[in-house]
């Protein structure tokens, strides 16, 4: 008796698990049936609206952010129908969530992060088709809406352009060391020898200061690093993304300039120790204090600083970004940007028809997105948005970050493949042994170049 | 039926899926490529040896140190022995991530603690973890400190079921403290010792949180371990059957371990 008791518990737990694990039963079986909003379709049961609950996932730069909550509200308000439960993911765990959920189909219906992250997605048509989205709107976009496409579906939108990389500088802490006018004019032209000289001079007028840092510890902010090769004119792969170019002849040169400089700081004692085992993340950190002078990162960070600063979770000073030099301060150099932020909807959940009609809102609706691009710091794709920021500085900066990324931004280089992930690794755990002295210059351009064309062989092979 | 949902099915659909190329779009049967690929990258190897490393140097001091603090409490009050066992236990039941932070900030080159004590020493610039001689040693001290509350409190159990009259009977005998140790207390701890000897060492081959949140297991994958790995490949580069491979392989040589360490310490209990 006693033992079938424990048999037929341990069904009805294990029927539990497996029913908890079947999803949301009431969002499921709906009907789909033409509707008349904006050439987009809706989704009805017996001639009246099912009640439908999207879930959506975004990357938070301080927990939930209302500007999420106000595009939920005006989905809701459009269609009252829908409504939007809206969960921030942190930085570090965003990339092994939605991971996971795309192996395993259990993506939420809506998802918005930057298009390196979603590009395997939308290349394995996991995404929802969005085309008629984009030709409903297309006289929004600035330019055709080339991110996303796969056999002629649009399968991405793309809200915002990424920021493009730089150094942001702390420059209260420059003028209060005297080194302020050491920055270039135009705060973009300068070389490897006025950069050095700038971080020598914060060293010996104030040695609590730091000048700067590299970071090697985790694979974000990788971007910041090709930055400088490719500003330097070392390209990092060929123009048919088949292969590593770092070492070949026309590359070699540029790129061993740029290590120099990396060596030099380290040597030199102008960046902290550990830089092979820090992260980006280590590095905000230490410029939130208010004691470093120049913070590798992208010109978005200004206006989240500044965010932080009013709640006050950051040290106040004034924030500015300089353009990365190159050797002999040539203008205009290359800049990285990871593309675009966007947006997409995941069918698995049978709510295909309710995520594109949100998103829907979203494109067409300026002030959403105003408010969207503004949190982030990047630069609109659409020509409907006119971002406003809390300070003229900060418009400022802002505007000379847009022209710097309009002219000099490039994310054609690779990051949007699907071996990237793979690749990028390559890089830094080769930086590492570099910084930390274990392989020189040289040694480290051949090994990465060796591994970089494995993984993209590799990858071309399996394709 | 729920070890069949949690353990059985994962483990085989574990065994599965190492034998595929698990991508996004699809699975496709690869047979055994993740297994050659394994064998032929050297951060599989760097894993393995770093892991080796950290077990040679965690293993012993999680089994002594707390058999020492065990053995040392025996002969102390129940006031003492409940305080101690309090504050070695705590690391046990606090979050590693938060432990982590805190360590952090004592080991962090340039405003950490111990940098700016190395900076008062003349020695600027010193970082614990550019170096894996020094990173893993360091490592594996912290692992030792925010675990062994459990050994702790297992060996503390196990030698108060000894009876008392033994040692009473070896005092009379004249047997000092050490010689107590080693013919009283050891002998009746050899099926507690085997047990936490093969917990510990399986332990040891899951080392994780620590590494990956200090050193990233860098530089070039000098301190990463095997766990490290597979989580780094399967949520970091979405290779899922290649980070399957390499739980196969982990899941074996946990098992050899554990197999060769119980055939070793084999012995027939003591009863009393």
């Amino acid at each position: 008796m006693k033992k079938l008791l424990m048999l037929l518990l341990a069904a009805v737990l294990a029927m539990s698990v497996l029913s908890a694990c079947g999803g949301n039963g009431s969002n499921e079986g709906s009907s789909k049936v033409p509707a008349e909003d904006d050439g987009v379709e809706s989704q009805t049961g017996s001639g009246e609206h099912k009640e439908v609950v999207l879930t959506a996932w975004y990357m938070a730069i301080d927990g939930i952010d209302p500007y999420y909550e106000a595009w939920g509200n005006a989905v809701t308000e459009k269609y009252p129908w829908i409504s939007i439960e809206f969960e921030a993911l942190t930085a570090d765990a965003i990339a092994e969530k939605f991971a996971v959920a795309c192996a395993t189909g259990t993506t939420p219906d809506l998802y918005l992060d930057g298009y390196s992250r979603i590009a395997p997605a939308v290349h394995a048509n996991l995404t929802i088709d969005l085309t008629q989205v984009v030709e409903a709107n297309k006289d929004r976009f600035y330019s055709e809406q080339k991110d996303g496409i796969v056999n002629g579906q649009n399968r991405y939108i793309a809200i915002s352009d990424g920021a493009p990389y730089c150094l942001v500088t702390n420059m209260t802490l420059a003028k209060e060391l005297g080194i302020a006018d050491m920055l270039p004019e135009d705060m973009e032209t300068w070389s490897y020898t006025d950069f050095l000289d700038m971080l020598r001079a914060a060293k010996a007028a104030k040695p609590d200061v730091i000048p700067t840092s590299l970071y090697a510890g985790s694979k974000s902010g990788d971007a910041w690093y090709y930055s400088w090769f490719l500003g330097n004119g070392a390209n990092i792969t060929n123009e048919e993304l088949t292969a590593t170019v770092i070492n070949d002849d026309g590359n070699r040169e540029a790129a061993l300039e740029v290590l120099e400089v990396f060596k030099t700081m380290i040597d030199e004692g102008l960046v902290p120790g550990g830089c092979a085992s820090l992260v980006d993340t280590d590095v905000e950190s230490m410029f939130y204090t208010g004691n470093m002078l120049f913070y590798p990162s992208a010109y978005n960070k200004v206006t989240q600083m500044n965010k932080l600063m009013q709640e006050g979770t950051c040290a106040e000073f004034e924030v500015d970004a300089v353009a990365m030099p190159t050797f002999q301060g040539e203008k205009s150099p290359v800049t990285v940007s990871w593309g675009s932020d966007g947006v997409v909807g995941f069918g698995n959940n049978g709510h295909e028809n309710e995520a594109r009609m949100a998103i829907e809102v979203l494109v067409s609706t300026p002030q959403l997105r105003e408010d969207l691009i503004r949190t982030r710091g990047n630069l609109s794709v659409m020509s409907d948005c006119i971002i406003e920021y809390d300070t003229e500085q900060i418009s400022s900066v802002m505007a000379r970050g847009a022209d710097y990324g309009g002219r000099c931004a490039t994310s054609s280089f690779g990051i949007r493949e699907s071996w990237w992930s793979d690749f990028r690794e390559t890089f830094y755990v080769q930086l590492q042994d570099f910084f930390v002295g274990n392989i020189d210059a040289e040694t480290m351009l051949a090994n990465w170049q060796n591994t970089g064309n494995e993984v993209i062989a590799a990858a071309l092979t399996t394709e | 039926m729920i070890f069949s949902i949690f353990y059985l099915f994962p483990l085989l659909y574990g065994i599965l899926v190492s034998f595929t190329d698990f991508r996004l779009s699809g699975i496709d049967f690869n047979g055994l490529s993740n297994y050659k690929k394994i064998f032929s990258n050297y951060a599989f190897w760097r894993s393995l040896a770093g892991t080796a490393r950290y077990a040679v140097i965690v293993i012993p001091l999680q089994m002594a140190v707390p058999l020492w603090i065990a053995n040392t409490l025996r002969s102390h009050g129940n006031k003492v022995n409940v305080l101690v066992k309090l504050f070695i236990y705590l690391p046990n039941v606090t979050c590693s991530v938060a432990l982590v932070i805190v360590w952090n900030f004592l080991f962090w080159p340039n405003i950490g603690l111990f940098s700016r004590i190395f900076d008062n020493l003349g020695i600027v610039g010193f970082s614990f973890f550019d170096n894996a001689n020094i990173s893993i040693p360091v490592i594996s001290l912290l692992i030792v400190f925010s675990c062994m509350g459990q050994n702790v409190v297992i060996f503390c159990a196990a030698i108060n079921s000894i009876p008392q009259t033994y040692y009473e009977a070896a005092e009379l005998d004249g047997a000092v403290k050490f010689q107590q140790f080693r013919y009283i207390t050891i002998p009746f701890l050899s099926s507690v010792i085997t047990y936490v000897l093969v917990t510990n060492s399986i332990g040891a081959l899951q080392i994780f949180v620590i590494p990956q949140l200090m050193t990233g297991g860098g530089p070039n994958y000098a301190s990463s371990t095997l766990l490290m790995l597979i989580y780094n490949s399967a949520f970091g580069n979405n290779q899922f059957g290649y980070a399957s491979a390499i739980g196969v392989l982990l899941f074996i040589l946990s098992g050899i371990i554990a197999v060769i360490q119980f055939k070793v310490t084999k012995r027939e209990a003591i009863e009393y």
